[in-house]
Protein backbone atom coordinates (compact mmCIF):
# COMPACT_ATOMS: atom_id res chain seq x y z
CA UNK A 1 0.00 0.00 0.00
CA UNK A 2 1.55 3.47 -0.98
CA UNK A 3 2.49 5.54 1.75
CA UNK A 4 -0.09 8.14 0.81
CA UNK A 5 -2.99 6.67 1.11
CA UNK A 6 -2.04 4.99 4.87
CA UNK A 7 -5.42 5.54 7.13
CA UNK A 8 -4.54 8.41 9.58
CA UNK A 9 -5.88 8.97 12.99
CA UNK A 10 -7.12 12.20 13.40
CA UNK A 11 -7.88 13.86 16.79
CA UNK A 12 -10.69 16.16 16.94
CA UNK A 13 -11.00 18.43 20.21
CA UNK A 14 -13.08 21.24 21.48
CA UNK A 15 -10.49 22.91 23.93
CA UNK A 16 -10.41 27.17 25.71
CA UNK A 17 -8.22 29.02 24.96
CA UNK A 18 -6.34 28.17 28.02
CA UNK A 19 -5.86 24.82 26.84
CA UNK A 20 -8.99 22.31 28.48
CA UNK A 21 -11.17 19.90 27.44
CA UNK A 22 -13.84 20.40 30.62
CA UNK A 23 -14.16 22.55 33.56
CA UNK A 24 -12.45 21.23 37.07
CA UNK A 25 -15.80 19.92 37.67
CA UNK A 26 -16.58 18.56 34.07
CA UNK A 27 -18.35 21.41 33.36
CA UNK A 28 -18.22 21.99 29.14
CA UNK A 29 -21.43 24.55 29.18
CA UNK A 30 -18.65 26.66 26.97
CA UNK A 31 -18.96 24.89 23.90
CA UNK A 32 -20.26 26.18 21.05
CA UNK A 33 -21.62 23.88 18.16
CA UNK A 34 -23.31 26.27 16.02
CA UNK A 35 -24.01 25.46 11.52
CA UNK A 36 -20.66 25.74 10.14
CA UNK A 37 -19.38 23.42 12.86
CA UNK A 38 -22.17 20.78 11.73
CA UNK A 39 -20.37 21.43 8.03
CA UNK A 40 -16.67 20.81 9.66
CA UNK A 41 -18.41 17.84 11.82
CA UNK A 42 -19.68 16.42 8.37
CA UNK A 43 -16.76 16.93 6.26
CA UNK A 44 -14.28 14.94 9.13
CA UNK A 45 -16.59 11.76 8.95
CA UNK A 46 -17.40 11.36 5.77
CA UNK A 47 -13.17 11.08 5.55
CA UNK A 48 -13.23 8.63 7.99
CA UNK A 49 -14.56 4.75 8.69
CA UNK A 50 -13.79 4.64 12.16
CA UNK A 51 -13.48 5.95 15.45
CA UNK A 52 -11.37 5.77 18.42
CA UNK A 53 -12.94 6.44 21.76
CA UNK A 54 -12.05 6.82 25.69
CA UNK A 55 -15.07 5.31 27.92
CA UNK A 56 -15.96 8.88 28.69
CA UNK A 57 -16.88 9.76 25.47
CA UNK A 58 -18.09 6.63 24.37
CA UNK A 59 -20.69 6.59 26.94
CA UNK A 60 -21.91 10.12 26.02
CA UNK A 61 -21.79 9.69 22.35
CA UNK A 62 -23.49 6.16 23.26
CA UNK A 63 -26.19 7.55 24.74
CA UNK A 64 -27.13 9.85 22.83
CA UNK A 65 -26.71 9.26 19.00
CA UNK A 66 -28.73 6.46 18.26
CA UNK A 67 -31.87 8.34 19.15
CA UNK A 68 -31.27 11.46 17.21
CA UNK A 69 -32.43 9.67 13.67
CA UNK A 70 -36.03 9.30 15.24
CA UNK A 71 -36.00 12.67 17.18
CA UNK A 72 -38.57 14.68 15.55
CA UNK A 73 -36.47 18.27 17.42
CA UNK A 74 -33.47 16.81 15.43
CA UNK A 75 -32.22 18.69 12.46
CA UNK A 76 -31.82 16.86 8.98
CA UNK A 77 -28.20 17.25 9.31
CA UNK A 78 -27.92 15.97 12.23
CA UNK A 79 -30.03 13.09 11.44
CA UNK A 80 -27.86 12.48 8.97
CA UNK A 81 -24.73 12.92 10.82
CA UNK A 82 -26.06 10.78 13.51
CA UNK A 83 -26.72 7.77 11.15
CA UNK A 84 -23.36 7.78 9.36
CA UNK A 85 -21.76 7.73 13.26
CA UNK A 86 -24.27 4.83 14.65
CA UNK A 87 -22.94 3.15 11.31
CA UNK A 88 -19.60 3.84 11.55
CA UNK A 89 -16.97 1.18 12.91
CA UNK A 90 -16.50 2.10 16.62
CA UNK A 91 -13.09 0.88 18.48
CA UNK A 92 -13.46 2.00 22.74
CA UNK A 93 -10.74 1.74 24.98
CA UNK A 94 -11.92 0.81 28.73
CA UNK A 95 -10.88 -1.58 31.50
CA UNK A 96 -13.87 -0.57 33.41
CA UNK A 97 -16.83 -0.68 30.24
CA UNK A 98 -18.64 -3.86 30.83
CA UNK A 99 -19.82 -3.93 27.24
CA UNK A 100 -20.00 -1.64 24.32
CA UNK A 101 -23.25 -2.08 23.06
CA UNK A 102 -23.29 0.82 20.88
CA UNK A 103 -24.00 -0.32 17.27
CA UNK A 104 -20.54 -2.15 14.88
CA UNK A 105 -18.61 -1.59 18.64
CA UNK A 106 -15.55 -3.36 19.49
CA UNK A 107 -13.83 -3.34 23.26
CA UNK A 108 -10.65 -3.01 24.04
CA UNK A 109 -9.26 -3.71 27.46
CA UNK A 110 -5.83 -1.72 26.88
CA UNK A 111 -3.95 0.34 24.34
CA UNK A 112 -1.55 -1.88 22.21
CA UNK A 113 0.49 0.32 19.94
CA UNK A 114 1.04 -2.66 17.96
CA UNK A 115 -2.40 -2.95 17.20
CA UNK A 116 -3.52 0.25 16.34
CA UNK A 117 -0.16 0.77 14.13
CA UNK A 118 -1.41 -2.58 12.69
CA UNK A 119 -5.16 -0.53 12.68
CA UNK A 120 -3.25 1.85 10.63
CA UNK A 121 -2.04 -0.16 7.68
CA UNK A 122 -5.42 -1.82 7.41
CA UNK A 123 -7.45 -0.95 4.17
CA UNK A 124 -9.75 2.11 5.21
CA UNK A 125 -10.33 5.02 5.60
CA UNK A 126 -9.60 7.83 8.14
CA UNK A 127 -9.93 7.06 12.06
CA UNK A 128 -11.16 9.97 14.05
CA UNK A 129 -10.98 10.22 17.68
CA UNK A 130 -13.57 12.35 19.25
CA UNK A 131 -12.52 13.77 23.04
CA UNK A 132 -11.00 10.85 24.41
CA UNK A 133 -8.09 13.08 26.51
CA UNK A 134 -6.83 10.02 27.82
CA UNK A 135 -6.53 7.96 24.37
CA UNK A 136 -4.97 11.51 22.56
CA UNK A 137 -2.09 11.26 25.74
CA UNK A 138 -1.55 7.74 25.22
CA UNK A 139 -1.32 7.51 21.37
CA UNK A 140 0.69 10.70 21.37
CA UNK A 141 3.23 9.17 23.07
CA UNK A 142 3.23 6.31 21.04
CA UNK A 143 3.41 8.75 18.33
CA UNK A 144 0.66 7.23 16.63
CA UNK A 145 -0.96 10.39 15.85
CA UNK A 146 -1.46 12.00 12.59
CA UNK A 147 -3.33 15.24 12.79
CA UNK A 148 -4.66 16.45 16.01
CA UNK A 149 -7.41 19.08 14.98
CA UNK A 150 -7.95 21.54 17.99
CA UNK A 151 -11.05 23.61 17.91
CA UNK A 152 -10.17 26.31 19.90
CA UNK A 153 -13.14 28.03 22.03
CA UNK A 154 -13.65 31.92 22.54
CA UNK A 155 -13.19 31.47 26.30
CA UNK A 156 -10.98 31.58 29.53
CA UNK A 157 -11.78 29.04 32.15
CA UNK A 158 -8.50 29.09 34.68
CA UNK A 159 -8.48 25.83 35.28
CA UNK A 160 -9.60 22.53 34.15
CA UNK A 161 -9.19 19.75 32.62
CA UNK A 162 -6.15 19.71 29.99
CA UNK A 163 -6.01 17.79 26.77
CA UNK A 164 -2.37 17.33 27.44
CA UNK A 165 -1.40 15.37 30.25
CA UNK A 166 1.16 12.94 31.15
CA UNK A 167 2.57 13.78 27.49
CA UNK A 168 6.40 12.41 28.09
CA UNK A 169 7.89 14.37 25.76
CA UNK A 170 7.59 17.68 24.04
CA UNK A 171 5.99 17.52 21.06
CA UNK A 172 6.86 19.65 17.71
CA UNK A 173 3.99 20.16 15.28
CA UNK A 174 3.88 21.66 11.89
CA UNK A 175 0.58 23.83 11.24
CA UNK A 176 -1.68 22.47 8.44
CA UNK A 177 -4.40 24.85 8.40
CA UNK A 178 -6.33 27.69 10.28
CA UNK A 179 -10.16 27.95 10.19
CA UNK A 180 -12.18 30.74 12.03
CA UNK A 181 -15.81 29.70 12.38
CA UNK A 182 -18.24 32.84 12.78
CA UNK A 183 -18.91 31.53 16.43
CA UNK A 184 -15.12 32.85 17.14
CA UNK A 185 -13.84 29.24 17.43
CA UNK A 186 -10.91 28.55 15.71
CA UNK A 187 -9.56 25.46 14.30
CA UNK A 188 -5.93 24.79 14.66
CA UNK A 189 -4.91 21.77 12.33
CA UNK A 190 -1.52 20.29 13.08
CA UNK A 191 0.42 17.22 12.45
CA UNK A 192 3.52 15.95 14.31
CA UNK A 193 6.32 17.47 13.51
CA UNK A 194 8.40 13.88 13.08
CA UNK A 195 12.26 14.67 12.52
CA UNK B 1 -8.49 56.61 24.08
CA UNK B 2 -5.57 54.45 23.87
CA UNK B 3 -6.01 50.97 24.36
CA UNK B 4 -4.36 47.94 26.44
CA UNK B 5 -3.28 44.99 24.50
CA UNK B 6 -1.50 42.10 26.13
CA UNK B 7 0.54 40.08 23.96
CA UNK B 8 1.53 36.43 24.84
CA UNK B 9 3.34 33.66 23.52
CA UNK B 10 1.48 30.38 24.15
CA UNK B 11 1.94 26.59 23.73
CA UNK B 12 -0.87 24.43 21.87
CA UNK B 13 -1.75 23.28 25.17
CA UNK B 14 -1.77 26.83 26.99
CA UNK B 15 1.14 27.58 28.69
CA UNK B 16 3.43 30.42 28.67
CA UNK B 17 6.09 29.07 30.30
CA UNK B 18 7.70 25.35 30.58
CA UNK B 19 8.95 23.84 33.89
CA UNK B 20 12.01 26.00 35.03
CA UNK B 21 10.69 28.93 33.28
CA UNK B 22 11.45 27.46 30.20
CA UNK B 23 11.20 29.79 27.06
CA UNK B 24 13.45 27.87 24.35
CA UNK B 25 10.01 26.69 22.56
CA UNK B 26 9.03 30.08 21.48
CA UNK B 27 9.07 30.34 18.04
CA UNK B 28 11.02 33.08 16.14
CA UNK B 29 12.53 33.86 12.76
CA UNK B 30 12.53 37.00 10.41
CA UNK B 31 8.89 37.22 10.16
CA UNK B 32 8.41 37.03 13.78
CA UNK B 33 10.84 39.98 14.42
CA UNK B 34 9.48 41.90 11.70
CA UNK B 35 5.91 41.58 13.48
CA UNK B 36 7.66 42.68 16.52
CA UNK B 37 9.24 45.80 15.36
CA UNK B 38 5.93 46.41 13.76
CA UNK B 39 4.09 46.18 16.78
CA UNK B 40 6.59 47.82 18.89
CA UNK B 41 6.02 50.59 16.29
CA UNK B 42 2.39 51.00 17.64
CA UNK B 43 2.97 51.19 21.17
CA UNK B 44 3.46 54.09 23.43
CA UNK B 45 3.83 52.42 26.90
CA UNK B 46 5.06 48.71 28.15
CA UNK B 47 3.55 47.18 31.27
CA UNK B 48 5.11 43.87 32.78
CA UNK B 49 4.64 42.19 36.37
CA UNK B 50 8.03 41.56 38.16
CA UNK B 51 8.97 37.97 36.46
CA UNK B 52 8.41 39.25 32.92
CA UNK B 53 10.46 42.58 33.95
CA UNK B 54 13.09 40.89 34.99
CA UNK B 55 13.68 38.78 32.08
CA UNK B 56 13.32 41.80 29.63
CA UNK B 57 15.75 43.85 32.02
CA UNK B 58 18.30 41.30 32.15
CA UNK B 59 18.38 40.53 28.43
CA UNK B 60 17.61 43.78 26.26
CA UNK B 61 20.26 46.11 27.24
CA UNK B 62 23.16 43.42 26.82
CA UNK B 63 25.43 43.69 23.87
CA UNK B 64 24.27 40.49 23.00
CA UNK B 65 21.09 42.21 22.44
CA UNK B 66 21.75 44.97 20.76
CA UNK B 67 24.10 43.58 18.61
CA UNK B 68 21.94 40.31 17.91
CA UNK B 69 18.41 42.64 17.36
CA UNK B 70 19.47 46.38 17.40
CA UNK B 71 15.53 47.42 16.34
CA UNK B 72 13.77 45.85 18.60
CA UNK B 73 16.90 46.34 21.18
CA UNK B 74 16.42 49.96 20.56
CA UNK B 75 12.69 50.03 20.94
CA UNK B 76 12.53 47.84 24.03
CA UNK B 77 15.13 49.81 25.70
CA UNK B 78 13.73 53.42 25.20
CA UNK B 79 9.98 52.92 25.26
CA UNK B 80 8.39 53.98 28.39
CA UNK B 81 7.81 51.21 30.56
CA UNK B 82 6.01 50.78 33.82
CA UNK B 83 6.82 47.80 35.93
CA UNK B 84 4.11 46.44 38.27
CA UNK B 85 5.20 44.95 41.62
CA UNK B 86 4.95 44.64 45.61
CA UNK B 87 8.13 42.78 46.22
CA UNK B 88 10.57 44.80 43.86
CA UNK B 89 12.88 47.37 45.33
CA UNK B 90 13.36 49.41 42.33
CA UNK B 91 13.45 49.35 38.63
CA UNK B 92 16.71 50.16 37.26
CA UNK B 93 15.80 49.57 33.18
CA UNK B 94 16.04 52.26 31.31
CA UNK B 95 13.04 54.47 31.06
CA UNK B 96 11.07 52.38 33.78
CA UNK B 97 9.13 53.42 36.01
CA UNK B 98 8.03 51.14 39.30
CA UNK B 99 4.44 51.09 40.31
CA UNK B 100 3.75 49.27 43.61
CA UNK B 101 -0.09 49.99 44.01
CA UNK B 102 -3.31 51.73 42.78
CA UNK B 103 -2.54 49.57 39.58
CA UNK B 104 -6.07 50.19 38.51
CA UNK B 105 -6.04 54.22 38.83
CA UNK B 106 -2.52 54.39 37.39
CA UNK B 107 -3.96 52.12 34.01
CA UNK B 108 -7.11 54.21 33.92
CA UNK B 109 -5.64 57.75 34.14
CA UNK B 110 -2.57 56.41 31.39
CA UNK B 111 -5.20 55.32 29.08
CA UNK B 112 -7.01 58.52 29.31
CA UNK B 113 -3.73 60.30 27.91
CA UNK B 114 -2.94 61.16 24.48
CA UNK B 115 -0.71 58.89 22.86
CA UNK B 116 -0.07 55.28 21.57
CA UNK B 117 -1.75 52.16 22.59
CA UNK B 118 -0.60 50.47 25.84
CA UNK B 119 0.89 46.80 25.72
CA UNK B 120 1.65 44.10 28.55
CA UNK B 121 4.01 41.57 27.23
CA UNK B 122 4.03 38.43 29.11
CA UNK B 123 3.13 38.71 32.78
CA UNK B 124 0.48 36.60 32.81
CA UNK B 125 -0.68 37.31 36.77
CA UNK B 126 -0.77 41.16 35.82
CA UNK B 127 -2.89 40.04 33.01
CA UNK B 128 -5.22 38.12 34.95
CA UNK B 129 -5.75 41.07 37.73
CA UNK B 130 -5.96 43.31 34.87
CA UNK B 131 -8.80 41.28 33.05
CA UNK B 132 -10.65 40.68 36.13
CA UNK B 133 -10.46 45.03 36.92
CA UNK B 134 -11.57 45.22 33.04
CA UNK B 135 -8.58 47.17 32.18
CA UNK B 136 -7.54 44.80 29.13
CA UNK B 137 -9.12 45.68 25.89
CA UNK B 138 -7.63 43.04 23.67
CA UNK B 139 -5.44 39.81 24.01
CA UNK B 140 -3.14 38.70 21.02
CA UNK B 141 -2.39 35.42 22.20
CA UNK B 142 0.70 33.98 19.85
CA UNK B 143 -0.51 29.82 19.93
CA UNK B 144 2.88 27.92 18.91
CA UNK B 145 3.53 24.63 17.19
CA UNK B 146 4.30 22.85 20.12
CA UNK B 147 2.69 20.86 22.71
CA UNK B 148 5.24 20.93 26.12
CA UNK B 149 3.19 18.68 28.41
CA UNK B 150 3.41 20.93 32.06
CA UNK B 151 4.49 24.49 32.57
CA UNK B 152 2.57 27.30 34.07
CA UNK B 153 -0.82 27.86 32.32
CA UNK B 154 -1.99 31.05 31.15
CA UNK B 155 -4.34 32.71 33.04
CA UNK B 156 -4.09 30.55 35.89
CA UNK B 157 -5.86 32.08 38.95
CA UNK B 158 -8.64 33.80 36.74
CA UNK B 159 -11.58 33.10 39.50
CA UNK B 160 -14.35 32.97 36.95
CA UNK B 161 -14.68 31.51 33.74
CA UNK B 162 -14.30 34.48 30.82
CA UNK B 163 -15.71 34.58 27.29
CA UNK B 164 -14.00 36.42 24.35
CA UNK B 165 -14.64 38.18 20.95
CA UNK B 166 -12.91 36.75 17.91
CA UNK B 167 -11.45 39.78 16.19
CA UNK B 168 -9.17 38.11 13.55
CA UNK B 169 -6.15 35.26 13.51
CA UNK B 170 -3.39 36.01 11.86
CA UNK B 171 -1.22 32.95 10.68
CA UNK B 172 2.57 32.97 10.22
CA UNK B 173 5.27 30.76 7.94
CA UNK B 174 6.85 29.64 11.38
CA UNK B 175 3.26 27.41 12.09
CA UNK B 176 2.44 30.64 14.36
CA UNK B 177 -0.70 31.53 14.80
CA UNK B 178 -2.01 35.07 16.28
CA UNK B 179 -5.06 35.14 17.63
CA UNK B 180 -7.02 38.24 18.21
CA UNK B 181 -9.87 38.76 21.09
CA UNK B 182 -11.55 41.38 22.97
CA UNK B 183 -12.85 40.51 26.71
CA UNK B 184 -16.51 40.17 26.54
CA UNK B 185 -17.38 41.93 30.27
Amino acid sequence: MKRGCMRKIITTTWVTLDGFIAGPNGEMDWVRVEEEMGKYEDDLISSADTLLLGRVTYQSFAGAWPYVPDNPSASEGEKIYARKLNAMRKVVFSRSLEKAEWNNSTLFREINPQEVAQLKEAPGKNIVIYGSASIVQALTNHGLIDEYQVLVHPVVLGGGKPLFKNIQDRVGLKLVETKAFPSGVVGLYYRPDRQ
Amino acid sequence: MRKVFLFMMVTLDGFYEGPDHSIDWHNVDEEFNDFAINQLNDIGMLVFGRATYELMASFWPTDFAREDDPIVAEKMNTIPKIVVSRTLEKADWQNTRLVKEHVAEEISELKQQPGKDIAVFGSSDLAVSLLEMGLLDELRIMVNPVVLGSGKSLFKGLHEGLKLKLLKTQQFQSGNVLLYYEPIV
